[in-house]
């Protein structure tokens, strides 16, 4: 159904898009204006210039130092994605739409790795992968006798392995609320009408699920492109370069080049900007696929037979290989005050942790993190929702351009991000303050709130809005009583992920902190600069700890699958 | 700057912020005028008890470094202890503190009192442009060698001395000491794929000691040449390579400095060094002072007491060498050090001190270069 467009409509098409334009294009803006300068802005010396973007985008043809980092994150990127989403949309089904064998503790599993930051976990699979002194590989060598290692994790395939850990949790909870949402009944119809389980994943619920399916993609492939620290650390051992990490140098080695940095910034921008074209071209049609309507319906869940040990092995595979086994690495490492060649019992001990609790900055930290993450999670839930239904329910142009300039943060590496809030902001009270921090993580992350609530929200028949209407329901009144107890899962999974991901943000912190705003992922990284690897695996094991806990009152706060205690 | 101006604004100044957001892009560093450089005096600074009563009423100081993060917490406490004057330590490593306090000075944000960092050229570029102290301090030959400051501008308490680390579970000690007399030891093909390098762009101590290869004749370009043909692990820094070197994924890495060495001997770290008959021995980190220091007294009091005996004391806590001139040696690792069967002093010959404007002017040039022959592809 077209969409009304009465003034206040207009309004508030042009009021949100101004308010999006505001956030997003201010430190866009102060980059795009720094790729422009011979010198960092603000330097005397600086100049107009397009010798940046010209040394970015040409080199891209003649062999220059954007041209093999940008094909390699590319051939990360790509693998990644596809990998770590099938695997991620399957976990997501398993444990929402199957009777596999405890679900509700693989539900909490699979996000363990969003808990803590990646180079933790390259901690870890150093620890147990490198092939001459990986405890799997000692391990291995001395129980066969093989030369050879069984695993390197200096390799492509090793690189790849390690992000598609990393990134599966993102696929897993992208997709859980709406797995959760999705009315069976055309599953059931199917499956009375004689199709098998493969064939009503492919014919039904695929088609169904691809606008979140879709989304996960994107934001892997286009947060795969912008990681620097997992294809750095191990990408540098095998003089693999991606267009992240050589951006990261340029903001971090000396001499600095922050206008190179800013113009390689926007080549970033420009590959995440074609993925998110091809993500709207994909889901233009996810209004098909609208599944809960007026009918009430009772979630059912799939009967897996004989596959269901099956799938428990494929879940338990997942978590005991890309969480369990390089979590324990990242134990041990906490609990080795000196790493050694060999490793005995003897050694152990909680040193590490001692020194973590004697550090002044500690609690500070913590209490920054828990802060920010609670405060961005919250608002970009908020303003993601208000924003998404707006999207969904009154499509105007303004706000599918809206809709882009949401993405566009996401889609250039944090710290180029920090730069540009740094330029932008810097001349403002909110610099060096939790402030600026809190702001740099809306704008970055408010595309999660958008996109998954979007996702949810056009599942939901308009029709249940109209019943609401015609029975003299205000709009406001339809929005709480109709509209939020159905996306109640969808925005409680937002909630989650973009509480998760700041308390773990390192990349834009690391420009804009200041000596109050310090986070809990700043003094990890800290430690893993200074060599203190020890440390940094303790507080990692730490913040573990505190962010599950947080994650477990919420959920058991707000229920991991409202809609089912709801109808039950 | 009192702290009040880094805590969580107040709602009249989140309120400002408001206003200040809608025209943050031209409001921010994009709209402010530059500064013109003026022509500075230079002036000396001296530990004075005017001084130090004026530090005293400041109270706190902001210090910028981009050191570990325990050498600075010790430099603090030790301040600190000394004249009770708070030390706020704000990290940024690398090259982004310099960045940062420009970028905040163009935008009249004066928070930063004194500088401690890795960027010389940085520093230098910035002193040009009047935003930092010209300063020199009292007796000034008869504390430091030429060499270990920037004139007028910046002064470094410690010396950085590389050496060759190896793992003794490898190599055992006698054989390290014969093998890595030069840096031609690591051409031994028994090392073959055995060696970490922290790679040239991965900080000042890679490059110094690759562009020492450079400049010594014995060495040149041939050597690094040769050094790529023995496949070594590269890093992106020296930490995981360390890390990796203890771990016994590697045998050997290089560059190490010897006071980040003795910091993890002290800890039961097993890995030991060697000092080669020729290498870098410079300083990598310098304090400056910023000319519109929010705590002008403390700024100056800080700066010029690490080049006191009692500062150089401090520098020695974390095994630095002073380079205050006749600074007692006081290291506690050296005197378990001394126990040891494989540890040799510190050798006076052994250092080479790079050309800063050698370094200045080649470096966009010659590091694409030695990335190339290590086997990177751009």
């Amino acid at each position: 159904m077209a969409a009304p467009t009465s003034t206040s409509a207009r309004v508030w098409s042009w009021g949100l898009l101004a308010v999006v334009a505001g956030l997003v294009l201010t430190p866009l803006g102060a980059l795009l204006y720094g790729a422009l300068r011979t010198h960092s802005p603000g330097s005397r010396r600086a100049t107009w210039t397009l010798d940046n973007l010209q040394s970015v985008y040409a080199g891209l043809f003649d062999n220059g130092w954007t041209q093999s980092a940008t094909i390699n994150s590319i051939s990360l990127a790509v693998p990644v994605m596809i990998i770590a989403c099938g695997l991620g949309v399957f976990l997501a089904w398993a444990v929402t739409r199957t009777d596999v064998y405890g679900k509700r503790t693989f539900e909490m599993l699979f996000l363990l790795p969003m808990l803590y930051s990646p180079l933790v976990g390259v901690i870890g699979w150093s620890v147990l992968a490198d092939p001459r002194a990986g405890l799997l590989n000692v391990w291995w060598q001395a129980l066969t006798g093989a030369v050879e290692p069984i695993i390197n994790i200096y390799s492509y395939g090793g690189i790849i392995a390690v992000m598609v850990f990393y990134f599966i949790p993102y696929a897993f909870i992208l997709n859980v609320g709406t797995f959760r949402a999705m009315d069976p009944a055309l599953e059931e119809a199917a499956e009375m009408s004689g199709a098998n389980l493969w064939q009503r994943l492919m014919r039904i619920t695929v088609p169904i699920m691809v606008g979140s399916i879709g989304a996960a993609g994107l934001f892997i492939f286009t947060l795969a492109l912008e990681q620097f620290a997992i294809p750095g650390f191990l990408g540098s051992h095998i003089r693999y370069d991606t267009l992240a990490y050589a951006i990261y140098q340029r903001t971090n080695a000396y001499p600095s080049d922050l206008p190179g940095a800013a113009a390689a910034g926007t080549l970033l921008l420009i590959i995440s900007a074609i993925g998110l074209y091809w993500y709207r071209r994909m889901t233009r049609s996810s209004e098909r696929f609208v599944t809960v309507t007026a009918r009430g319906y009772k979630p059912a869940v799939t009967r897996l037979g004989p596959l269901r040990p099956v799938v428990f092995a494929v879940c338990a595979a997942v978590f005991i290989v890309g969480v369990a086994v390089p979590l324990g690495a990242v134990l041990l490492r906490a609990l080795i005050p000196v790493r050694t060649t060999g490793l005995t019992i003897a050694q152990l001990g909680l040193q590490n942790f001692q020194q973590l609790f004697v550090a002044e900055d500690m609690m500070l930290g913590l209490r920054n993190s828990v802060y920010l993450a609670t405060g961005a999670a919250t608002i970009c839930a908020v303003l993601g929702l208000l924003l998404a239904y707006r999207m969904v329910r009154r499509k105007s142009g303004p706000l599918a351009f809206a809709d882009y300039l949401i993405a566009m943060p996401i889609g250039i590496p944090g710290t180029v991000f920090g730069v540009g809030m740094l330029w932008a902001y810097v001349g403002t009270p909110l610099y060096l303050t939790v402030w600026i921090l809190m702001l740099a993580f809306v704008i970055r992350y408010l595309v999660y709130g958008v996109r998954t609530t979007s996702s949810g929200l056009s599942q939901i028949d308009r029709s249940l809005e109209e019943a609401a209407t015609v029975s003299g329901a205000s709009p406001l009144r339809t929005f709480m009583f109709v509209n939020m107890p159905l996306l109640k899962p969808v925005l409680a999974s937002t909630w989650l992920l973009i509480f998760m991901i700041v308390m773990r943000e390192i990349s834009t912190s690391v420009i804009l902190y200041g000596v109050k705003s310090v986070t809990l992922p700043i003094l990890t990284w800290s430690y893993l600069i200074d060599g203190s690897y020890g440390i940094a695996s303790a507080l990692a094991i730490v913040q573990l700890l505190i962010v599950g806990a947080i994650v477990v009152v919420f959920r058991w706060v707000f229920g991991a699958d409202v809609r089912t205690r709801s109808h039950d | 700057m009192s702290d009040s101006k880094i805590i969580l604004p107040g709602r009249r100044s989140f309120l400002r912020a408001g206003t200040a957001l809608a025209a943050a892009g031209a409001g921010g560093i994009l709209g402010v005028q530059s500064q013109s450089a003026h022509a500075q005096a230079v002036e000396t600074v001296e530990i004075t008890p005017r001084l130090i009563d004026a530090a005293k009423r400041e109270g706190t100081l902001l210090v910028r470094y981009s050191s570990p993060v325990d050498e600075m917490a010790e430099f603090a406490r030790a301040f600190t202890a000394r004249f009770g004057i708070k030390v706020q330590s704000d990290r940024k490593v690398g090259v982004l503190g310099t960045q940062q306090f420009m970028t905040e000075e163009r935008a009249g944000q004066h928070v930063m009192d004194v500088n401690y960092s890795a960027d010389p050229a940085g520093m230098r570029d910035l002193a040009e442009e009047g935003l930092y102290l010209r300063y020199t301090l009292a007796d000034l030959d008869k504390k430091l060698d030429k060499g270990t400051y920037l004139p007028g501008i910046a002064y470094s308490p410690k010396w950085t001395d590389i050496v060759i680390s190896y793992n003794p579970d490898h190599i055992p000690h006698a054989e390290a000491k014969e093998m890595f007399k030069t840096w031609n030891g690591l051409l031994n093909p028994k090392l073959k794929g055995k060696i970490g390098i922290n790679e040239p762009a991965g900080g000042g101590v890679a490059f110094a000691t690759f562009l020492m290869f450079y400049r010594r004749p014995e060495y040149g370009r041939k050597f690094v040449e040769q050094l790529a043909a023995q496949n070594p692990r590269l890093y992106p820094g020296s930490a995981p390579g360390r890390e990796d070197l203890a771990a016994g994924a590697i045998s050997v890495f290089i560059p190490n400095w010897d006071s980040v060495a003795m910091i993890e001997f002290l800890k039961g770290d097993k890995t030991a060094w060697t000092y080669p008959d020729v290498a870098p021995s410079f300083t990598n980190t310098y304090m400056a002072i910023s000319k519109q220091a929010p705590h002008p007294a403390a700024a100056r009091l800080f700066s010029a007491w690490f080049f006191t005996p009692e500062g150089a004391k401090a520098v020695e806590t974390v095994q630095a060498r002073p380079t205050l001139k006749g600074a007692v040696e006081q290291r506690s690792a050296i005197a378990k050090l001394k126990q040891t069967s494989w540890w040799q002093p510190y050798p006076a010959k052994a250092r080479w001190i790079p050309d800063m404007d050698d370094w200045d002017k080649n470096y966009e040039k010659l590091m694409p270069e030695m990335r190339r022959i290590l086997g990177w592809k751009r």
